[in-house]
C-alpha cells in the first residue's frame, strides 16, 4: 500500500496538519473508512492547519459544513443523500470547483460524482490505537498532492511513510 | 409603453442588478448594481435590491415588471436568481420575463462589429459555449444554449467559416488555454472583468426580446431556468424511458422532466 501507519490519534491529527501544508483552493480529499477510523481526527488536523478557529465536527446532519480559515474548508458529508440530482442542491459542484479546500466523506456512494483530480485516504482500523491510511490519486493534481504528502510526513511522530507493496505483509 | 423595470442574474459568481426604464429595443438605466460575489449572492441579492430601489427613490409598488438571468450558470445560482425573481413578481403582480445570462454577457459587445464567442463555465470541465453577431448596437444569437466539453466546443468554432474575433466568459479562466490552442493568434479574450453579465445588459437583451416578440407573456410560472444539462438522476430516467420506447435513441425523443432545456420554457 502507499500512505500511512498512524500510532493514535495524535498521529492522524498532525497528518491532517501536515496536508494543510501543501493544499490550494480547489483540492479535493475524499475520506472513507469505519465508524471511528478517524476521519473526523484528519480532518481536524487539516481544519487546525488552516487556521480554523472553531471545532470540527461530522458534517452527517447538515450534509455541508463550511469552516473559513487561511482557505475555506467545505466539509461534506453525503451519507443522508438519496440519489445524485440531491448533489446539485447542495452545491456540490459548484463548492467543489470554489475558492477552497474540500473534504467528502461517503464519496464512493456517487463514484460518478468524483471530480477529476482528486487525492482519496481510505483509513483502516488495525489496533485500538492503530490505523492504516491507504491513498489512491486521482489526475496529476491528485498525484502531486500525494507525493508532496508522503514527503512531507516522514518525520510526523506516530506516522510510518508507506509507499509499496512489499511492506505490506507485516501488518496487513 | 415604457416600463419600470428591475433585472437581476445571479448565474455567475458575478451578482448583476440593474432598475431601467423598458420599452422595444431600447433602455434608459436609472440604477445599477454589478458586484463580485462568489457564492454569495442568496445573502447579497435582495439586500441590494433594496438598497438601489430606495436609492432610486423607488417602491417595489412602482416596478411595472421583473427580469431575471435564468442561466446557464451555476445550477445554485440560476436557482437562486430565478426563485428570488418568481417571488418578487408573484407578490408584485407585475410579469417576469427570462433572458439568458450568455445573451446578457454578448451585450456588453454590442457596440463592437465582431463575432463573438460566449464560453460560460458548466463545471465538472465542461462549458456553455454560444456564438454572436454584435454590430450597430445589437447582438445576434447564432446558436442555441448547450453544454460542451470544451475541445469540441472550440474544434467547431475553428472549423466554423466565421470564427469568433473576440472571446469572453468565466469559462475562459479554467479552459481558456484550449480555445487559445484551437483558435490561434486571430482571437482576442476579452479581459476578466467582462466576462460575467451586468444589469445593463439584462435590460437590453430584454429591451432586444421585446423587440422581437420573443420576450414571453410575463407569466410567473413559465419562466423556468436554463440548465441545458440534465442531472444523472434525470439521464438514467430518459435511458430507461427511451429503452422503454423501444430504442428510439432520439435525444429529444422524452421531454426533461420539468426542466427548460435549450428552446423549452418561455423566454
Amino acid at each position: 500500500m502507499i500512505g500511512f501507519r498512524t500510532e493514535g490519534a495524535p498521529a492522524t491529527v498532525s497528518l491532517g496538519r501536515q496536508f494543510a501544508a501543501i493544499v490550494r483552493a480547489g483540492d479535493v480529499l475524499v475520506l472513507s473508512g469505519d465508524l471511528g477510523a478517524g476521519k473526523t481526527q484528519l480532518t481536524k488536523g487539516l481544519a487546525s492547519g488552516l487556521d480554523v478557529p472553531e471545532t470540527v465536527t461530522s458534517p452527517t446532519f447538515n450534509i455541508l459544513l463550511v469552516h473559513q480559515g487561511r482557505l475555506p474548508l467545505y466539509h461534506f458529508d453525503l451519507y443522508r443523500l438519496e440519489r445524485s440530482d440531491e448533489l446539485e442542491d447542495v452545491d456540490y459542484w459548484g463548492t467543489l470547483e470554489a475558492d477552497g479546500v474540500c473534504v467528502v466523506e461517503w464519496g464512493d456512494r456517487f463514484p460518478d460524482a468524483m471530480p477529476i483530480d482528486y487525492l482519496a485516504a481510505r483509513i483502516a482500523i488495525t489496533g485500538d490505537e492503530t490505523r492504516e491510511i491507504t491513498l489512491s490519486s486521482f489526475g496529476s493534481r491528485g498525484a502531486d498532492l500525494l507525493h508532496e504528502w508522503l514527503d512531507a510526513s516522514h518525520t510526523l511522530p506516530g506516522v510510518t511513510v508507506r509507499m509499496s507493496d512489499e511492506e505490506n505483509g507485516a501488518s496487513a | 409603453m415604457s416600463r419600470l423595470t428591475l433585472a437581476f442574474d445571479t448565474a455567475t459568481e458575478e451578482c448583476a442588478i440593474a432598475l431601467g426604464m423598458v420599452e422595444p429595443g431600447t433602455v434608459r438605466v436609472i440604477a445599477e448594481r454589478d458586484f463580485d460575489a462568489p457564492r454569495a449572492s442568496l445573502s447579497r441579492l435582495l439586500p441590494t435590491v433594496a438598497e438601489l430601489l430606495a436609492a432610486a427613490d423607488v417602491v417595489p409598488g412602482d416596478l411595472d415588471a421583473i427580469v431575471v438571468g435564468r442561466g446557464p450558470g451555476s445550477f445554485t445560482g440560476v436557482r437562486i436568481g430565478v426563485s428570488s425573481a418568481k417571488g418578487l413578481a408573484h407578490a408584485l403582480g407585475v410579469p417576469l420575463h427570462g433572458v439568458s445570462t450568455l445573451d446578457a454577457i454578448a451585450r456588453r459587445f454590442a457596440h463592437l462589429d465582431v463575432l463573438l464567442g460566449v464560453v460560460g463555465d458548466a463545471m465538472r470541465g465542461e462549458v456553455y459555449p454560444a456564438l454572436f453577431r454584435c454590430s450597430n448596437g445589437g447582438c445576434e444569437r447564432l446558436a442555441p444554449d448547450t453544454v460542451s466539453k470544451p475541445l469540441p466546443a472550440a474544434t467547431a468554432w475553428a472549423e466554423a467559416a466565421q470564427q469568433p474575433t473576440i472571446l469572453t466568459g468565466n469559462g475562459l479562466g479554467k479552459h481558456g488555454d484550449v480555445f487559445r490552442e484551437r483558435l490561434g493568434d486571430t482571437v482576442t479574450f476579452a479581459s476578466r472583468e467582462l466576462w460575467t453579465p451586468t444589469g445593463r445588459g439584462l435590460l437590453q437583451a430584454h429591451a432586444d426580446d421585446l423587440s422581437a416578440g420573443c420576450a414571453g407573456d410575463g407569466d410567473v410560472g413559465s419562466v423556468l431556468p436554463v440548465y441545458t444539462r440534465l442531472s444523472d438522476a434525470e439521464e438514467t430516467e430518459r435511458d430507461k424511458a427511451i429503452a422503454a420506447a423501444g430504442g428510439v435513441s432520439e435525444k429529444d425523443a422524452v421531454p426533461g422532466s420539468g426542466v427548460a432545456g435549450p428552446d423549452g420554457g418561455a423566454s
